[in-house]
């Protein structure tokens, strides 16, 4: 069975990983989402490194054996200042709300595309990987990226409850004051 | 020593400035509650006006009361302060409200949200009618007790007592 279709590795690419696809064709349910992840690492390989004979990898390989390879090339990657590449995070960050820069020169935490991709994709990203890139898949990231907007006002109403709250305690303690200081009047006179 | 009730409860500093209590006052309700700061009265016991009795020793000298709510309509929400509940001028001294001119006639206490602080205030005029016109007193809400002290130069207070008072059933709960 494989070897019928040994010949065409774009093919068996697509046959064998779960939820990756050949670098051109469109066969899994998240194309929309990888072909720009592939963009991705093509824009990766193609302008960044050029020692590396990178190119043939990035057609021929599937996704996740590009990611392999590119172990080395993803901390290279990783080790250059993310300003240097603009179209990378560019395309990733326009998904989602800003990122604070430390977190994306973090050598230790999944580069920042990886956060507002689908959570299935970003599994099959890194399963093979983990081994060679010794990135450590940071599922919580998303907690980073939770907008403020909806906190915020629910901060505030909780703030504002807690403020009434405590003064009306305060008012509580005041007649409760009171009461003891006309106890003690009474009892003393 | 126990604090002033007036401070502890923040009469002192939310309706008047501190002062020294100069003149005996006494405010009772239906001939039998007796007020005294802090107490507990319902909205029942306050429905009609109270006898007012003021001190001193001198007929020539006049006294004017102002009763306000601080906390109207929500003590978390004193949007309203202070409501007037009533005002009454030319008091002479050792008489009570009834001897006085009534420059705003007395409105029961209706509380709906949470406990309201009802506080007399008197204050000593310089003479006889130095509060002449009811001037600009259009709304209830909104009143100053300071401003209008000093707009009539009646100066610092010379007595003050307040009660609590609150629904007949309770509070009324916390509404956001």
């Amino acid at each position: 069975m494989w070897s019928s279709s040994s010949d065409n590795r774009g093919l068996s690419a697509s046959s064998k990983s779960t939820s990756s696809s050949a670098s051109s064709s469109s066969h899994s349910p998240f194309s929309p989402r990888l072909k720009t992840m592939e963009e991705v690492w093509k824009d990766i390989n193609l302008s960044s490194l050029q020692d590396h004979t990178t190119n043939n990898y990035s057609t021929d390989h599937d996704h996740h054996q590009g990611a392999n390879f590119g172990g080395t090339i993803l901390q290279d990657f990783l080790a250059r200042p993310f300003a240097n590449e603009p179209s990378p995070p560019a395309a990733a960050a326009a998904t989602a709300s800003p990122v604070p820069a430390s977190t994306m020169l973090n050598l230790n935490s999944v580069p920042e595309f990886h956060f507002f991709d689908n959570p299935l994709m970003q599994n099959s990203i890194l399963h093979p990987s983990t081994d060679s890139c010794q990135v450590v898949p940071n599922v919580s990231g998303r907690k980073r990226v939770v907008p403020e907007a909806d906190n915020n006002s629910g901060g505030d109403r909780k703030n504002q409850r807690m403020i009434k709250n405590r003064e009306s305690a305060a008012r509580s303690r005041a007649r409760k004051q009171e009461s003891a200081i006309h106890f003690f009047i009474f009892i003393v006179l | 020593m126990p604090r002033d009730p007036l401070i502890v409860s923040g009469v002192v500093g939310d309706v008047v400035d501190p002062f020294t209590r100069c003149v005996d006052f006494g405010v009772v309700y239906n001939n039998r509650v007796v007020v005294y700061n802090g107490c507990a009265l319902r909205p029942s016991q306050v429905v009609n006006q109270p006898r007012v009795e003021i001190g001193g020793d001198d007929l020539r000298t006049f006294y004017t009361l102002v009763m306000v709510d601080p906390d109207a309509p929500n003590p978390s929400n004193p949007n309203l302060r202070e409501y007037l509940h009533w005002l009454v001028t030319d008091i002479p001294a050792t008489t009570g409200a009834n001897f006085g001119n009534e420059v705003v006639s007395y409105e029961s206490p209706r509380p709906s949200m949470g406990i309201h602080r009802y506080i007399f205030v008197l204050y000593r005029q310089l003479g006889r009618e130095a509060i002449n016109a009811p001037d600009i007193i259009d709304s209830r809400q909104n009143f100053n007790t300071r401003d209008f002290a000093r707009f009539h130069n009646l100066g610092v207070p010379v007595a003050a007592v307040y009660f609590n008072c609150n629904r007949e059933g309770g509070t009324g709960g916390r509404r956001l």
